[in-house]
């Protein structure tokens, strides 16, 4: 007796220090990989980590105020305390709120109206009337503190007061306040929407070892579902305005949906982590990829909601309507049921975002599938449909998985398209898209029926296997071991192949695709929408493949200067340069201050007229140019002018001055004017032009903008390519950018050579450097310096890259301005000006003292000479 | 008349395996098989099923008892409805 009891210790030891070994792989993967690194998820690993081992070895009577008690811990480390204290004495405050000891009808009116309030607050409409010193201190609040409040109540809320009603049993103080804290909501206010009485009837209800397991293969499925999101959102989701062929109206379709592998992803990870605290919460979605109706699409995605959804609604409606008929009552209640959802999906984004969305493709999205879920219902309510079986005796017939192969195929390729046709940007934009499949010929037609019987031939196969495995194999009884070695050996598999030394081993095109999953970088599209938000004040979030599901931070309203219009800021000018900031401006832009000089140039006053003994360097380019959100003297223009003055100098030795010429949103077209317009009469002896990836895209907003604006004073060349492409100010800016994209490199190669020009009729050296965004990949940055250096050379400027210029920082997201830009911050600028530095120390470009020393020593640094390309 | 919980549990039994498990080994149904959590039932059986229950009854099945707390085991069902009959 006494040898089994130490026989069950021991397993139960080995079997507890397996599930640990296995959390702290999977953790690490999710470290490594940086997994939702937005909110800070690598801050609540250790939280998860150790939560788990002290929780796991606690009595059971203690585990629920041990598992609340993690929610401050989590809020001060990825809030502060100031943000963990707001979250939680607000989040105390609306939880009494539930427990006032009035009606519950009463409870819900109260709640309404405190609700409103902090609607109003989240909206905008309500000015607080806080003195400007108590604004201050409420700035140390971090501005995601009200969405993860949000997150935490806005529909736990509901489910709350409506099971409250009636609840039966006691629960636990612990146990209630537990449903609202759940500290994984710290750092994810895209949460799912739990139920209440599922949170009590699941807790512990099997084995602690099965459902601790349980969760951490969630876990490490949430992490595969966000590996293969971002390998999707890199590499298959094409620009709407580049399809041509029917192929990528295929992938336009495709990757559309399957970019929602991040929510799924999501969920599992917050599930997973959740069941390692004894929650044994059931799986959030379900082979959604494979649904075989409508009907089934809606059980099978985001479980949760569905359910949520029933509850709340459906039954409700249902069982009010009964008596005009079951099929009447079925219809009425399904589509009222998805006019609801479209609201509360609305209702969601204003929470996450701050504004309520009605957009038709929104209505006709939703409107659509109720109408497929209704029809579908009715069809399986008067024909039944094929359930799941309890025994499993008789085998699959090949009439059977065929027809469900054809059915599986079916569903999915309509929610393809009804998924595109909700996230596309514009129904303008989708039809634009699917009119290219309208016009696709007969072979294309062809490849897709191909495809599509292949797709099926597999899909018949896959089922007749797995039913013929299903029906031979035996249950086996639970072991932790034997989970182990599954789990263990695929996060050791992502361990190995994260590991530099097996990465810098691969070749270069699977290196890159190591490197893009190893980390969240914004996709080249997403990357040019936040340029584009940059000077537009236009924030592409509710289209952007990467915030569709409000899973960036918010940016503040007051982000760009401080809330006011840009138009207070900025002077428009009739010519290609479109804007300049206005003169002597003090403002704070993101955050930090923002003035210029009397020439309405971002840094110190200075006069045109160069002082004796002075070397002038003028710098071009764009946003990452200006640098604003960093302080005037941490730009890496400012840090490239204090290092050339703290060098050592000899006699004769030289007084640098840097003077930036950039603005936001600028291509080397704008730029070759703004150097004729505004630097020429600086008298400068060097000019450095500071191209940004995507330096195409640039130019045909550049000369998009020239266009809807009629401006007047267009250099010839300009018009003649407005000719060409037969654009005018009544289209689009998309239809007009469509249009002048085949033209894009003949901008830049024209805006160069005015660069060119410039330098050789002025006698001063040009030099272009070609500067990777923060979220660039190697690939990525490898096609622009490739088409860059076949440009810039025929025009002559001296052109210079800056790889792996950021490669020192693994987490990219820690150069980022702030969790919504990713423009560079103090450390990306400073990584930027030393490595200028380098790069100008090493071409021996810039002059080092007064030309007559020079001359004395027989060197010339003219024009002439910088031509060429260093390319290393 | 009054049905105990063993009869009730019978007629829904028949009732299960006759709208959502045809040609089902009625033995492999059990009192404690779970219907909704083992994804058996779903919306439209659970509201065909409060309609059976209403017409056989005479019992109205509250919206929220349309739930895997009340309803996921014949036993969970027939012991709701002996309650609701005998209350």
């Amino acid at each position: 007796m006494t040898n089994m009891s130490i026989s069950v210790d021991r397993n139960q030891t080995v079997g507890f220090l397996l599930l640990v070994a296995q959390l702290g792989l999977v953790l690490l993967v999710a470290d490594l990989f940086l997994i939702e690194q937005t909110y800070g998820f690598g801050k609540l690993i250790p939280i998860i980590f150790f939560g788990f081992v002290v929780h796991a070895c606690l009595p059971k009577e203690w585990r629920s105020a041990f598992f609340l008690l993690l929610f401050p811990i989590s809020a001060i480390a990825l809030l502060g305390t100031w943000g963990g204290a707001a979250l939680i004495g607000l989040g105390v405050f609306l939880f009494l709120l539930c427990h006032l000891p009035i009606s519950i009808t009463g409870r819900a009116v109260v709640l309404a109206i405190v609700v409103g309030i902090l609607a109003a607050v989240r909206g905008g409409l309500i000015e607080l009337p806080f003195s400007q010193e108590y604004w201050a201190f409420a700035r140390v609040i971090p501005n995601q503190t009200l969405p993860i409040l949000s997150a935490m109540f806005m529909f736990r809320t509901i489910v709350y007061l409506y099971d409250l009603r009636h609840e039966k049993g006691s629960v636990s103080i612990w146990q209630r306040l537990g449903y609202f804290f759940m500290f994984p909501n710290v750092c994810f206010p895209l949460f799912p929407v739990i139920d209440y009485q599922t949170y009590k009837r699941t807790y512990y209800n099997h084995g602690s070892f099965e459902i601790y397991q349980q969760g951490i293969n969630w876990i490490l499925r949430g992490i595969t579902h966000l590996l293969l999101y971002r390998i999707v959102y890199h590499y298959f989701v094409p620009d709407p305005q580049l399809i041509n062929t029917f192929a990528e109206v295929g992938q336009y379709a495709l990757s559309s949906f399957l970019l929602y592998l991040r929510v799924s992803g999501l969920f599992h990870l917050i599930i997973g982590v959740l069941c390692l605290f004894g929650y044994n919460l059931p799986e959030t979605h379900h082979r959604y990829y494979l649904s075989e109706s409508f009907t089934d699409f809606w059980r099978r995605i985001n479980i949760y909601w569905k359910d949520f959804m029933m509850k709340l609604f459906y039954y409700p409606i249902f069982l009010r309507l009964r008596g005009w008929g079951m099929t009447r009552a079925m219809i009425a209640a399904t589509l009222i049921t998805f006019v609801i959802t479209w609201a509360l999906h609305s209702y969601q984004w204003f929470w996450l975002r701050g504004s309520f969305p009605v957009h038709p493709q929104d209505i006709l999205f939703w409107g659509l599938l109720a109408v497929l879920v209704t029809v579908n219902s009715l069809y399986e309510e008067k024909y039944g449909r094929t359930r799941k079986k309890l025994t499993k005796k008789v085998a699959l017939s090949l009439s059977d998985a065929t027809e469900r192969a054809i059915k599986v195929t079916t569903v999915f390729v309509i929610i393809c398209l009804l998924w595109s046709f909700w996230t596309s940007s514009s129904i303008e934009e989708w039809l634009t898209v699917m009119s290219v499949a309208a016009n696709a010929s007969v072979l294309e037609w062809l490849s897709f029926i191909a495809l599509w019987l292949i797709a099926i031939v597999i899909g018949v196969a896959v089922q007749l296997l797995n039913d013929r495995s299903l029906r031979t194999k035996e249950a086996r009884p639970f072991s932790v071991p034997r989970r182990a070695v599954w789990v263990g050996s695929a996060a050791l598999f992502l361990l190995v192949i994260s590991n530099p030394a097996v990465t810098t081993r691969l070749d270069s095109r699977s290196s890159d695709l190591v490197a893009t999953i190893t980390g969240e970088q914004l996709n080249t599209r997403d990357q040019q929408q936040l340029v584009k938000g940059y000077y537009e004040q236009m924030l592409g979030a509710e289209t952007s493949g990467a915030m569709a599901w409000g899973v960036l931070p918010d940016m503040p309203d007051d982000w760009h200067w401080n809330g006011a219009p840009e138009s207070d800021f900025v002077l428009q000018t009739d010519d290609i340069r479109a804007n300049v900031f206005r003169p002597s401006l003090t403002a704070t832009h993101k955050g930090r201050d923002f003035n210029t000089n009397k020439w309405g140039l971002r840094g110190p006053e200075l006069e045109k007229e160069k002082p004796a003994g002075t070397y002038r360097i003028a710098f071009l380019g764009s946003s990452y140019t200006v640098g604003a959100g960093v302080d005037v003297d941490l730009i890496f223009p400012s840090r490239l002018q204090d290092q050339l003055n703290d060098r050592e100098g000899g006699p004769g030795t030289l007084k640098y001055e840097v003077i930036n010429f950039a603005y936001p949103g600028e291509s080397i077209i704008r730029s070759s004017a703004r150097l004729n317009q505004q630097a020429l009469d600086f008298d400068v002896d060097l000019v450095i032009y500071m191209s940004v990836t995507d330096e195409i895209q640039f130019a045909l907003r550049n000369l998009r903008d020239v266009i809807k604006r009629s401006t007047s004073n267009v250099d010839p060349f300009l018009l003649d390519v407005a000719r060409r492409a037969n654009v005018n100010a009544d289209m689009s800016t998309d239809e007009i950018e469509r249009r002048l994209r085949p033209f894009g490199e003949e901008l830049i190669a024209w805006g160069y050579d005015g660069l060119m020009r410039f330098s050789q009729e002025n006698d001063v050296p040009a030099i272009v450097f070609v500067l990777p965004r923060t979220g660039d990949t190697q690939k990525r940055y490898d096609e622009e310096w490739h088409l860059l250096s076949q440009v810039v050379t025929k025009s002559g400027p001296q052109v210079s890259d800056l790889k792996g210029v950021f490669g020192s920082i693994r987490d990219r997201s820690h150069l980022k301005l702030a969790p919504w830009d990713w423009h560079p911050n103090a450390k990306g600028h400073e990584l930027l000006g030393d490595r200028i530095y380098q790069e100008l120390m090493e071409l021996d470009i810039v002059r080092t003292a007064t030309v007559s020393d020079e001359a004395n020593d027989g060197q010339s640094n003219n024009a002439q000479q910088m031509t060429g390309m260093k390319n290393d | 008349m009054t049905e105990n919980v063993e009869s009730i549990k019978g007629a829904l039994k028949e009732f299960v395996l006759k709208e959502f498990l045809p040609g089902e080994d009625p033995e492999a149904l059990e009192d404690n098989t779970p219907l909704i959590t083992g994804g058996i039932m779903d919306s439209i059986s659970t509201i065909k099923l409060s309609l059976f229950v209403e017409e056989q009854y005479g019992v109205e099945l509250q919206a929220h008892e349309l739930s895997a707390d009340y309803i996921d085991t014949l036993a969970d069902m027939a012991t709701l409805i002996h309650s609701k009959r005998v209350a």
